[in-house]
């Protein structure tokens, strides 16, 4: 497969925005920061992402995918030195018939490194979402900090959402978590917002725009509005 | 002047019927205090009539004028003018409250509202209810305190302009100078629109004017009266109402496992 490459290294800070990708192969190497911004409106079935992260730099990613595609998505991230860091947010909506996975891997291979990850999915009609991958801390790898959330809002009855982000620790001295959370849309919240007229189609897409907050609005507006519209079909 | 007229009207909640034909009417020229002691069908009767899902009519009918309301879907019924102040209004996160409320103000008319508009209608209710305007971009009801909620769903009224406004418990979380600007807004507002207040405390109805009280036990109406009602009330609580006859609503039987005893050892016991 052919990759694209990004390198961020010698203390260098860089903001990049990509639309649709198949492969990246990211380095961020000695004191360097890279904000990374990823849409995937596209209909590549299997995405790849590799990146490496060293000593004191950070990778923070945003990836946002609204494509209405099967998806299998592929994310590998190794922290080498010491005082890398990475946070990873993922937003996807799948409606029809999709099926969308995401594994999404760090392997913390020093110590004091860090890795926060949160990805969110809102799955429609007949699709599923699975938010898989591993955090592994290997031995040595001492005041390490991993962090796995995963949330999967389902919509509709034969919707499906699974999230299963496994740890997996080979140290003592860190520090690590995971919470998954698959639910329903919240019924009151549905029933409070049309009791003020809206309707039920409206009251969803509000409710789904407030909850994918927290990652749209990092993307630029351009972005956010299209994230708006793909939304605004789903319902 | 319209009418909110409910005829025998049987509701359940997970399954046990709380509202056991109920007849009552409300008009939008009038301000109707509903009494009643807990667990007697009060709110029950208001998140029926607002279409709340959770609650299911197994009989009876809710005409406003000639439409048939149990027929329409919530926010249709919002369309035709009612409003439910809620007793315990959602949080909904990421949910901007001045985006919210253009959307359902929008809901409510044909051509959208200008922006102009928008603001001059916003600022007027933040500065009705003595909430900071700022509180316009937070997210709809997240980290209000109980107080500014309740005020939040007045603010909402004033905003959507109903004709008849039912408002569940408005007072509970309110401290004084919040009660009394609440009262005061409903006051202003009585001239203009229909009321049906739920509240336990004769504070609330005492600052405003009431047309009609009604009592509600075991999910019927048990009394009709006027503001003497309320008084009364007040004062003797409802016992006396069992001496004229009137059965209150079964009181859930307690668990009979108390704090201190083995709850795992009773509950074997039991069985």
């Amino acid at each position: 497969m052919d990759y694209q490459n990004i390198i961020v290294k010698n203390r260098e800070n860089k903001t990049i925005e990509l639309a649709d990708f198949s492969s990246l192969n990211i380095e961020v190497l000695d004191n360097s920061k890279l904000n990374l911004k990823l849409v995937n409106f596209s209909k590549n079935t299997n995405l790849e992402f590799k990146a490496k992260v060293g000593k004191n730099s950070t990778l923070a990613v945003i990836f946002a995918d609204f494509s209405n595609s099967d998806i299998h998505f592929m994310s590998n991230v190794d922290l080498v030195e010491e005082g890398a860091n990475c946070t990873w947010n993922l937003a996807t909506l799948s409606s029809k018939k999709s099926q969308k996975q995401f594994d999404v891997s760090f392997k913390h291979l020093v110590g004091s490194t860090t890795a926060i990850m949160d990805n969110y999915g809102v799955a429609k009609d007949e699709s599923k979402i699975v938010f898989s991958g591993v955090s592994h801390i290997t031995e040595g790898a001492k005041k390490s900090i991993t962090r796995q959330n995963a949330k999967i809002i389902v919509f509709d009855k034969e919707a499906n959402g699974t999230a299963s982000p496994i740890l997996k620790i080979d140290e003592n001295d860190v520090v690590a978590s995971h919470g998954a959370v698959v639910g329903q849309l919240n019924s009151d919240h549905m029933f409070y917002l049309m009791s003020r007229g809206l309707s039920k189609e409206e009251a969803r897409m509000i409710i789904t725009m407030g909850y994918l907050k927290p990652i749209s609005t990092k993307f630029s507006e351009d972005i956010q509005n299209r994230i708006e519209e793909v939304i605004k079909e789903a319902m | 002047m319209s009418k909110l007229v409910i005829k025998n009207l049987h509701v359940a909640v997970k399954g046990k019927e709380i509202l056991k034909g109920l007849d009552i009417e409300f008009s939008t020229n009038e301000t109707v205090a509903l009494l009643g002691p807990n667990g007697n069908g009060k709110s029950t009767l208001l998140q029926t009539i607002m279409g709340n899902p959770n609650y299911e009519v197994i009989k009876g009918s809710i005409y406003y004028d000639d439409k048939d309301v149990l027929k329409l879907p919530t926010d249709e019924r919002s369309k035709l003018g009612l409003f439910l102040g809620m007793q315990y209004p959602s949080e909904v996160p990421g949910v901007n409250n001045s985006d919210f409320l253009k959307a359902a103000l929008n809901a409510h008319r044909e051509k959208p509202v200008s922006l102009f508009e928008f603001y001059k209608l916003l600022n007027n209710a933040y500065e009705e209810m003595h909430i900071p305007f700022e509180m316009a971009n937070r997210n709809l009801n997240e980290g209000f305190s109980g107080g500014e909620k309740k005020k939040n769903e007045i603010l909402q009224m004033l905003v959507l302009n109903p004709d008849l406004v039912l408002l569940d418990e408005i007072d509970s979380g309110l401290d004084v100078d919040a009660i009394q600007i609440v009262a005061s807004t409903i006051k202003k507002e009585q001239a203009k629109r229909g009321f049906v207040i739920v509240s336990h405390y004769a504070k609330l109805y005492e600052l405003i004017e009431i047309s009609k009280v009604y009592v509600l036990v075991n999910g019927k109406v048990a009394k009709v009266g006027d503001k003497s009602l309320i008084k009364k009330i007040d004062q003797e609580g409802y016992e006396w109402l069992k001496d004229e006859g009137i059965e209150f609503a079964n009181e859930e039987k307690m668990n009979s496992v108390s704090i201190g005893s083995c709850a795992t050892k009773e509950a074997l016991k039991a069985k």
